[in-house]
């Protein structure tokens, strides 16, 4: 096999070389499929690519299948004899996909005939699997038309938001199905009865939230909470429990054993603590001891009860004892995972505040080293040191909602705090909107280690991590387009509201010349929509109910809900500039045109070439670019895999939430960081780089020192550093993982799709799960190597698993480490043999060079996928054979200038593909 | 007649001949029952089960088979279910997909340059027929937890576990308050204001047609192809509205549960959930209902704290013991619901249950399997063998299942689905 492959799949397209077949066939056969290959490919004379499965081939046919499967004995009615090597249509590739089936799984040949050779089988077996790869792709060429698309979920949500100024969730609407594409691709955005009919529902909904806001008073409000003081009570209400249950504990305690001093209860005390393991367990048999108390007479449910107080009270109260030592705790509260008392704190906004973002400011510290006088525990003077930098993170947490929110780095100290600021979004509906401070991790699995670092620290139960002075709340947060919108909806109301029907036709009038993106308006549609408001109005329905329930049919209306362009049949035609802008726009922001682009449009500036560019390089610019980022690259990167597992806090505590979440946002801060580059904003820096964009989250867990703050910055790396570039990003490596142990399957695949352009053929279904060998003492490689026992197996895995094993020295959570476990052996320290070789090309010994071998060879093949990838996005459909010139066209005007990533967002929308319809 | 031409020239009124044609005046003058009606069931449940504890021996087939630990729960039942075994779909390739295509059998990858397409599920080709007579053509319901994002129960795509008949997401209900509400309680707004509220529905097409009309005159024809899809939907609304209007003046049926008082979750859920369609079937407001079951909360419920996926996963463990856990807590609560299918009674002194045809399953079998699905068959509405442990030859055709189905409910379909054929070894 070639290295690198250019385009995706490792087979040769041929245009059409008659097949040459070696003579070793019976001359019967070799007329029978001459003849029959002849007939189908003849066919097609014009240079259209074909799948065609290499001629070798028909050896293994013939050795194993035709001696059943010939067209006179076609047995099972299959016959292969005349199945053509060449897979044009969707019956062959069916035939061909159940041969691969058959043969894969080892159904065919039959047990009674000969079997083929490993090596044999394998050959077949890949070229096959890689020619329907192929044969799909053919077949589902759109020959360049691209089906007009209905707002997806994003460009939906968007899109109202833009129009009314409120966010909604629009949960109720189905998921857009993305599997294997995107979900900007028309043909595959359904429509149903069901979904007009809540387009309709979430539209009123929407519009009854905008009409809400509009008339509320949306001046910045600003709150101040402190916590210190219903903490400090809520604290010493404790203690005044604790000593009120010890009290009563002793009681009970000093009656029973005088009772069990009298000599009649002698040989039941003997009796009783020859049983109990722990002397304090001997309460709990009060019930032998003749005449002894009932613990019910001292508050207690029963002994159980009454001896877990007990030891509560050895436990928490010295703890509370020290928390109210502590300085400062009459001006804030002290969260820390390791003291019962102090692991969170709640803040709560005011229920009345409207719907919207606010930022939480959190005025916080890590408090500093104390030094502790001598004790009874302790004799000597004894400084508890400040937090380490591990422990300098605070956790936001819902919980109201119940879900994290963000986990921010403290920068200050007690005597000098920084403030943290965060955005909450709050939705009117809900009553109260609390929310939890704690330590990062606090309550996932850190606690046992962050309480382990404390609890060495003799003389002191608790160092606490992070000191709270107070907490600011204010908004809500509203762009200057919000604002101007929801100053047009207070206008129509006001109108209403002033004028009655009289206004109601130039107020839909208006809705719809916004809603609908500068397409025109329908004068016989704004007469049905007037009839209607009027029939709703007749029907009990106030005036802002009846424009509410109107408007909501226009946003369920097919020029709404369609991103629709004019056409003609079978012609390429130049789009209008409106819906050039459109097009453009719902790329970039997956929103409509603002009314600078609109105004260009309407002015035909738009359609001059330097115009359109300045545009798109001033859409890239604006933050509202964001969407597009994280919308491409999510799906391009397939990062959803993120939250298909649940990571085990026991075995990976530091990937908390939060982590998780920076480790996303690594992949999105890095692409708009190279993206924005004046000059060396390559795609090849995802790579392999010198810098990574990380915040001081990532620092932690990469070990970089010194990144303070939660911006994510370039950081320079030193020279052996395994970070930078995608293979060293955590979300890469927690992909490749199942949450608990590393997957070099899922990583190879990975690799290979994304960075190599060449995937390997989709794994067959029912393929047995390795975990028949879940209980044997394997590492993951030992494990995986049985992938080489079946030669089905082997055909793609001999080309995937190498460059996973090359991955193995990230963990699960993307930490580097040299050992990995043994399955099932706790502790056990195997050292990670990570070298290996791409198939067909380089070894490696190491991580280092495997990155470097990809770095160096494959820079075409993957700006090619990432062409075809940002392609398929933009135009709203698979990218095909047919495309082979739009990507070459890309490539060609990227690579001049060492393919800067902008330079591939400006060559998509300058090419004429972009800027017609079809 | 071509629907787009149809829809062209449709205005208000145009709904009525319409519906009549496709065969509505049958119900509008539609005689009690004197027999008790067929019913059908459908309950889908994600990720599939434990293979290893669930699925009886393979070769231990019949009536006396050894029961596993999975179905334990069911012994008592013995004799009023079967277990199939090799029945899966030939286009299957979504393993996280259980609830998708498993009442449809469709190829994900059947329409060309789409990277999904659907066909119309088993319960809606019943209901097209078997719903004319009732107020609802059928009942869709589905667990509550898809709104948690890392609670992917392993259903896949879907509003419920119908689609229609152009393979397009029928849309299912969380709120068992709701269902409850649409069911049984009486209206309170006089006929005259829903005469008119209905009326006021045909304008609101109307107008959103008009504009669909003059949008469509500019398209190419792969683009009016795909606005196609907003006509039919429209036109479903229309057939929606034309049978809301011949039910509008007769009263709804008592209930014969209580209101339910809030919203359940996990194992809770599920019993409600199985009263409802209970309530529903008894009444005759419908014959078809369909559940897509909870998973997260099923789980959290019975004390599990992992997420479905992660369980789907299983290995010998924690992971393979909280999903065998979860079998038996299935097959308890299905327990139940036969015990009380049985205690309602019909007009003639049968049962619900008698004339229930019943499917729990996934097309799912375990971890992410996509061959040999997980299939329970119930009661004696389709006139399937029960009792038994029917292993029939691999690999064949789940859509055999469905359509023996159908037959033995009455609803002559010719194929539904990839199937061959209807099954002789599964009918009584």
């Amino acid at each position: 096999m070639n290295l690198p492959s250019l385009r995706r799949g490792s087979l040769q397209l041929t245009d059409f070389p008659l097949p040459t077949f070696r003579l070793s066939l019976p001359v019967s056969y070799k007329q029978t499929l001459h003849s029959a290959i002849l007939a189908i490919t003849l066919v097609p004379l014009a240079a259209a690519p074909k799948a065609t499965l290499p001629e070798q081939h028909l050896d293994f046919l013939d050795a194993h299948c035709l001696d059943c499967h010939d067209s006179a004995t076609k047995e099972g009615s299959v016959d292969l004899e005349t199945l053509s090597f060449s897979i044009s249509d969707i019956r062959s590739a069916e035939l061909w996909q159940e041969v691969l089936n058959v043969v894969n799984s080892g159904e065919m040949p039959p047990e009674k005939k000969p079997r083929p050779g490993d090596e044999e089988k394998t050959e077949f077996l890949a070229d096959l699997s890689a020619t329907l790869v192929t044969a799909r792709e053919i077949l589902s060429d759109t020959g360049g038309v691209t089906t007009m698309r209905r707002l997806n979920h994003r460009e939906y949500r968007h899109t109202i938001r833009d129009l009314l100024g409120v966010s909604i969730k629009a949960e109720s609407l189905p998921a857009d199905e993305r599997e294997g594409g995107f979900d900007t691709s028309g043909s595959s955005l359904y429509m149903s009865a069901d979904q007009i009919a809540e387009y309709r529902k979430q539209g009123a909904d929407a519009l009854q939230l905008a009409f809400d806001l509009s008339r509320t008073s949306l001046e910045m409000r600003k709150i101040r909470l402190d916590q210190e003081g219903s903490f400090n009570t809520r604290q010493t209400y404790e203690v005044q429990q604790q000593v009120d249950i010890q009290t009563r504990f002793q009681r009970w305690k000093r009656q029973i054993d005088l009772i069990a001093a009298q000599p009649r209860n002698h040989k039941a005390v003997a009796e009783i603590r020859k049983t109990i393991k722990r002397p304090e367990k001997f309460y709990v048999h009060w019930q032998k001891i003749q005449g002894a108390p009932a613990p019910t007479e001292f508050g207690f449910t029963d002994g159980d009860d009454a001896i877990y107080y007990d030891s509560q009270w050895k436990w928490l109260l010295p703890r509370i004892l020290e928390y109210q030592s502590l300085p400062q705790t009459k001006t804030g509260v002290y969260v820390s995972a390791s003291g019962h008392a102090t692991q969170q704190v709640i803040f709560g906004l005011p229920g009345n505040w409207p719907t919207g973002d606010y930022t939480m400011r959190i005025h916080a510290g890590v408090p500093e080293e104390r030094k502790l006088k001598p004790s009874r525990d302790h004799l000597k003077s004894y400084t508890v040191p400040a937090a380490s930098h591990d422990r300098r993170f605070l956790d936001i947490d819902s919980r109201t909602g119940n879900y994290h929110i963000s986990t921010h780095h403290v920068r200050g100290t007690t005597s000098a705090t920084v403030p943290i600021e965060a955005t909450v979004s709050i939705r009117g509906d809900e009553q109260l909107h609390l929310y939890h401070l704690k330590e990062r991790g606090g309550l996932e699995g850190r606690s046992e280690r962050i309480h382990n670092e404390s609890t060495r620290l003799k003389g002191s139960r608790l160092q606490p991590a992070i000191w709270i002075d107070y907490v600011e709340f204010e908004g809500p947060l509203l762009d200057d387009h919000t604002r101007g919108q929801l100053a047009i909806v207070k206008g129509w109301l006001d109108r209403l509201d002033a004028q009655g029907d009289e206004a109601v036709r130039s107020i839909i009038r208006e809705f719809c010349d916004i809603a609908l993106r500068g397409q025109p308006v329908d004068p016989e549609f704004l007469t049905k929509l007037h009839l209607i408001y009027r029939d709703y109005l007749s029907d009990d329905h106030t005036p802002h109910q009846a424009l509410r329930e109107t408007l909501a049919i226009v946003l369920a209306s097919p020029r709404f809900l369609y991103l629709s362009e004019t056409g003609q049949v079978d012609q390429t035609k130049p789009l209008s500039p409106i819906e050039l802008a459109n097009r453009l726009s719902y790329f970039l922001w997956s929103a409509p045109p603002d009314s600078e682009l609109l105004q260009l449009a309407r002015s035909g500036e738009l359609a001059k070439p330097e115009i359109l560019q300045q545009q798109t390089t001033r859409l890239l610019a604006s933050p509202r670019s964001r969407t597009f980022i994280t919308a491409f690259l999510g799906q391009w990167l397939h990062l959803d895999r993120l939250d298909f597992f649940q990571f085990d806090p026991k075995k990976h505590p530091d990937f908390t939430y939060g982590m998780k979440k920076a480790a996303r946002r690594e992949i999105y801060e890095t692409f708009a960081y190279w993206m924005n580059h004046e000059q060396d904003g390559s795609l090849t820096q995802l790579l392999q780089s010198d810098t990574v964009v990380i915040d001081a989250l990532l620092a932690n867990l990469y070990g970089i020192a010194n990144v303070a703050g939660d911006e994510f910055r370039p950081v320079k790396l030193p020279a052996d550093s395994p970070r930078g570039g995608l293979l060293g990003m955590a979300a890469v490596a927690a992909m490749g993982s199942n949450g608990d142990h590393t997957s070099p399957v899922e990583r190879g695949v990975w690799v290979m799709k994304k960075l190599m352009n060449d995937p390997p053929p989709p794994a067959p279904p029912n393929v047995p799960q390795l975990s028949r060998l879940a209980d044997e003492p394997l590492t993951t490689r030992e494990q995986i190597a049985m992938h080489q026992e079946q030669p089905q197996c082997a055909q793609c895995h001999r080309r995937i698993d190498p460059i996973g094993f090359g991955l193995e020295n990230f963990d699960a959570s993307g930490k580097w480490r040299t050992h990995d476990d043994r399955h099932g052996v706790p502790r056990d320290r195997t050292l990670i043999d990570p070298s290996g070789q791409i198939h067909g090309g380089p070894a490696f010994s190491d991580f280092y060079q495997l990155r470097s071998h990809l770095a160096t060879l494959y820079p075409d093949a993957f700006a090619t996928g990432f062409a075809e990838h940002l392609a398929e996005y933009a135009l709203g459909r698979p990218i095909g054979f047919t495309d082979d010139d739009l990507i070459a066209a890309i490539i060609a005007e990227t690579k001049a200038g060492g393919y800067q990533i902008k330079d591939f967002i400006h060559a998509v929308v300058m090419s004429e593909t972009f800027r017609t319809k079809r | 007649m071509q629907r787009r031409h149809f829809l062209r020239a449709s205005t208000a009124t145009i709904a009525l001949p319409f519906l009549e044609s496709a065969g509505f005046r049958r119900f509008v003058s539609a005689a009690p029952v004197a027999t008790p009606p067929k019913r059908m069931m459908f309950l889908g449940i994600g990720f599939g089960v434990t293979q290893e504890t669930w699925f009886p021996d393979i070769a231990d087939t019949g009536p006396g088979y050894q029961m596993t630990e999975g179905l334990q729960p069911l012994e008592r039942h013995r004799e009023r279910f079967s277990i199939v075994q090799n029945a899966s779909h030939k286009a299957s390739a979504s393993p996280h997909a259980g609830s998708t295509f498993w009442l449809t059998g469709a190829d994900r990858f059947g329409s060309p340059g789409s990277s999904f397409h659907n066909t119309i599920s088993v319960d809606q080709v019943a209901a097209a027929e078997m719903g004319r007579e009732t107020r609802f053509s059928s009942l869709q319901l589905n667990g509550s937890d898809k709104h948690l994002a890392s609670a992917n129960g392993g259903h896949g795509q879907g509003l419920s576990l119908a689609w229609d008949a152009n393979g397009k997401p029928v849309a299912g209900t969380d709120d068992p308050v709701a269902v409850f509400h649409r069911l049984f309680s009486p209206d309170t707004m006089p006929l005259e204001k829903r005469k008119a509220m209905l009326a006021r529905e045909h304008s609101v097409l109307d107008a959103i047609l008009s504009d669909a009309n003059s949008l469509q005159k500019r398209l190419t024809q792969t683009d009016v192809d795909k606005l196609d899809e907003y006509f039919t939907g429209i036109r479903d609304i229309e057939v929606r509205l034309g049978k809301e209007e011949s039910w509008l003046e007769r009263p709804k049926p008592q209930a014969p549960i209580a209101e339910p008082q809030n919203r359940p979750e996990g194992i809770d859920e599920i019993r409600l959930m199985y009263d409802l369609m209970i309530a529903a079937l008894q009444t005759d407001s419908t014959r078809i209902c369909t559940y897509r079951q909870p998973i997260a909360s099923l789980l959290s419920s019975i004390g599990e704290t992992i997420l479905p996926h992660d369980m789907s996963h299983y290995a010998p463990g924690p992971r393979m013991a909280a999903s065998q856990h979860r079998d038996r807590v299935q097959s308890q609560l299905l327990g139940e619901l036969f015990d009380k299918m049985l205690a309602t009674k019909e007009a003639d002194g049968s049962s619900l249950f008698d004339h229930t045809s019943l499917v729990f399953g996934s097309n799912l079998r375990s971890i992410h399997y996509l061959n040999n699905c997980t299939t329970l068959l119930a009661g004696g509405g389709a006139g399937v063998k029960l009792g038994e442990h029917i292993a029939l030859p691999e690999d064949t055709a789940l859509c055999d299942v469905w359509l023996t189905l159908l037959h033995g409910v009455g609803v002559k379909a010719e194929r539904h689905g990839d199937s061959t054929g209807v099954l002789k070894q599964i009918q009584a």
